[in-house]
Parts: C-alpha cells; structure tokens; sequence
C-alpha cells in the first residue's frame, strides 16, 4: 500500500476506513531498507527462541536501537497516532520467532479477552517485518474482518481454514498495524533460516475518536467500500447484516460524530 | 479385522441451510498422529462445497447448530461462527485416505 501517512503522517479516511474493514491495515513505505537491515541484523544476534519473560516486557527493544529508530520515524508515529492517539503506554513488545524447519502452525487465537467497549476501545498490534517473508517462512496469517466478532484469545483453536485468510508476506520493511481482536497465527517455515516479526503491543490514553484525517469520511466511496466487505469476507455467511451495522455504528465513533 | 479410528470434520456454512457453502472447515483424523493433522492455514479451498456434499461422499453429521435466538439489546452481537456441523466417518488403520 502507497502510504499518504508519509505526507501528513495521519491517516486519511480511506485507509481508515480500511482498517475499520478488514482489522487491519499494512505499509511497505514508511522504513527505509537499511534500517530495516540492521534490524534483522540485530534480531540474527539476539538470543534465539527463549520465549517471552513478563518481567522483561521490552527486552528486544531495549538491546536494538535500530527498531527503536523503526518507531521514532514520524511516519510511523503517525499512524500509530491515528489508531491510538498521542502518548499511547507501550505496553509490551516481543521478537516473534518462527525457528527454521519448524513444520507445525500455530493456533489461531486472538491477542485480548472480551473488551466491554470492543470494537470502540482497543489497543493495537504493530508488527514489523525486518526481511522478506514469502509464503514458506512462516508469514503471520490473518483472517481480515474477524475483528469484528465478540471471541477471547484462544476460542477460535478449533478453526483451520478459513475462505479469505491471507498470509502477509511480502519484502522486508513491512509494518502491519492490527486491531487487537483480528484472529491471526503464525505460519510453518520449511526454509533454513529464522523468521523474525517484531510486535508491540500499545494501548490508548485517549477515547479514540477523531484521532485520524476524517475529511471524507463520510463520502460515498467509503460506504461503497464498506458494502464491498459482504463480497470480500465471504466467511462471514448470513451475518454481513449484524457486522455491517456494528461497523458502520464504529465507524462514526472512529470519525468522532457520535 | 482391521482397527477403525474415527475422523472428525468440520463445516461452517455461510447459512443453516445444510446446503449452503462452506466457509471454513478442519479435519481431525484420528488415523493420524499428532504432526500429521490439518494445519492453520494449509488450505484456501474447503474439500466440501457444502455438508450435503460431504454427506455423498459417506460423511455422516452428527452435530447440528442449533438455530438462534435474538435476547432484546443482542441482536447485532456476533461471535463465533454459527453454522457448524460435525461430521464423521470411521476409518480402518490400513485404509487411510483422507
């Protein structure tokens, strides 16, 4: 996706609107190469699949200067801004780690129990893709519109496949910016090297509401964007109408006009 | 006479109508070991159009979603997906194809 947040560094109300969609929304512009070298650089030397320590909450973060640079660039802070606001807590982050050879997928969960405001009030994942990432290393697999649906962390295990999942993968530099209830898992890597994402976790100080670009938000193309979601989310079945209103209900919220 | 193992498939219709397309399936075989089930995203087409499909392939449901019901004030929740219908079949261990 071409990134106007580079320009005013808010998103505009068609990628906004994108996210409200699909739960999700993702750039290949906003990190120079690079930087996004010496990041992967930094995730081949650290030490390897230990596992998240909650007592060390950002422990990558704090040894890589380089992914702390990722997230000062005013573009990224930018959207970060639009989704959460301004200060926003970093409440965790994590060097995701898919191990070479490692044929098994993680489960389908999502990152969150049962929010009472949910959809309004949410944190948002933000997950960086250091090097390339094609469809046999492991890419993260989501399942775009699930935001929407009232699920905690590990109810939808029992899931497989879905018609409409996607595997973001793609080049090196990619940021993917998740609403914290999109259902997502981790990929099988059959190549010889390491996968790496780097994610963190942060949660709003604000209500959020007009926090993004909203000129538009209300133009016809984004309602016809909005109706195309019953053709694109063809697993949600019967129940567009249900979602369709609770999105529409958000949306106005997110614009800050109810 | 052969062992049989009992494998469990999972449908998910766009409607109740046991008609209706699938949009989201799993497989859990019990004739195989634990690093050989169906995988998270292995898959982008469901290997039945519909539960009546797999019923003419020798499936048999044993599991129907129970219609909904609306409480006043939820009638726009949405959660899970609700059209969920559990089949199986037997297997013998010598047999195996699925």
């Amino acid at each position: 996706m071409n990134s106007e947040a580079n320009q005013g560094h808010l998103l505009n109300a068609s990628t906004m609107a994108k996210f409200a969609v699909d739960g999700f929304v993702e750039f290949d512009d906003l990190v120079p190469q690079e930087l996004s070298e010496q990041v992967h650089q930094d995730a081949l030397v650290y030490p390897a699949n230990r596992g998240f320590d909650p007592n060390l909450p950002r422990e990558f973060w704090d040894s890589s200067s380089a992914v702390r640079e990722v997230f000062g660039l005013a573009a990224v802070k930018g959207v970060v801004r639009s989704l959460v606001g301004p200060s926003p807590v970093h409440n965790h982050s994590y060097l995701h780690t898919v191990p070479p050879g490692k044929l098994e997928a993680q489960r389908w969960h999502v990152d969150s129990a049962l929010a009472a405001e949910h959809p309004r009030r949410f944190d948002v994942l933000v997950c960086f893709f250091p090097h390339t990432t094609p469809a046999e290393m492991g890419p993260t697999l989501v399942l775009p519109g699930s935001h929407l649906r009232r699920v905690s962390y590990h109810d939808v295990t029992r899931y497989k496949n879905f018609r409409g999942q996607v595997q973001l993968t793609g080049g090196g530099g990619r940021i993917a910016f998740m609403h914290e209830s999109l259902w997502h898992c981790a990929q099988p890597n059959t190549t010889n090297n390491w996968r790496f994402m780097f994610k963190i976790r942060y949660q709003p100080n604000v209500p959020q509401r007009g926090l993004f670009d909203v000129e538009g938000w209300d133009d016809p193309e984004i309602h016809a964007f909005f109706n195309d979601a019953r053709r694109r989310h063809v697993w949600v079945g019967d129940r567009f109408a249900a979602m369709e209103r609770e999105r529409l209900d958000w949306w106005r919220y997110l614009s800050g006009v109810s | 006479m052969a062992e049989s193992r009992q494998q469990i498939l999972i449908l998910h219709l766009a409607v109740p109508d046991m008609g209706g397309a699938t949009v989201a399936w799993a497989l859990y075989d019990g004739a195989r070991p634990a690093d050989e089930q169906m995988q998270a995203g292995s898959q982008s087409d469901p290997p039945y159009a519909s539960v009546l499909d797999a019923m003419h392939d020798g499936w048999r449901v044993i599991q129907l979603p129970s219609l909904p019901s609306y409480p006043r004030g939820s009638e726009y929740e949405t959660g899970p997906l609700p059209w969920e219908y559990v089949l199986e079949r037997m297997v013998s261990l010598d047999s195996t194809d699925e």
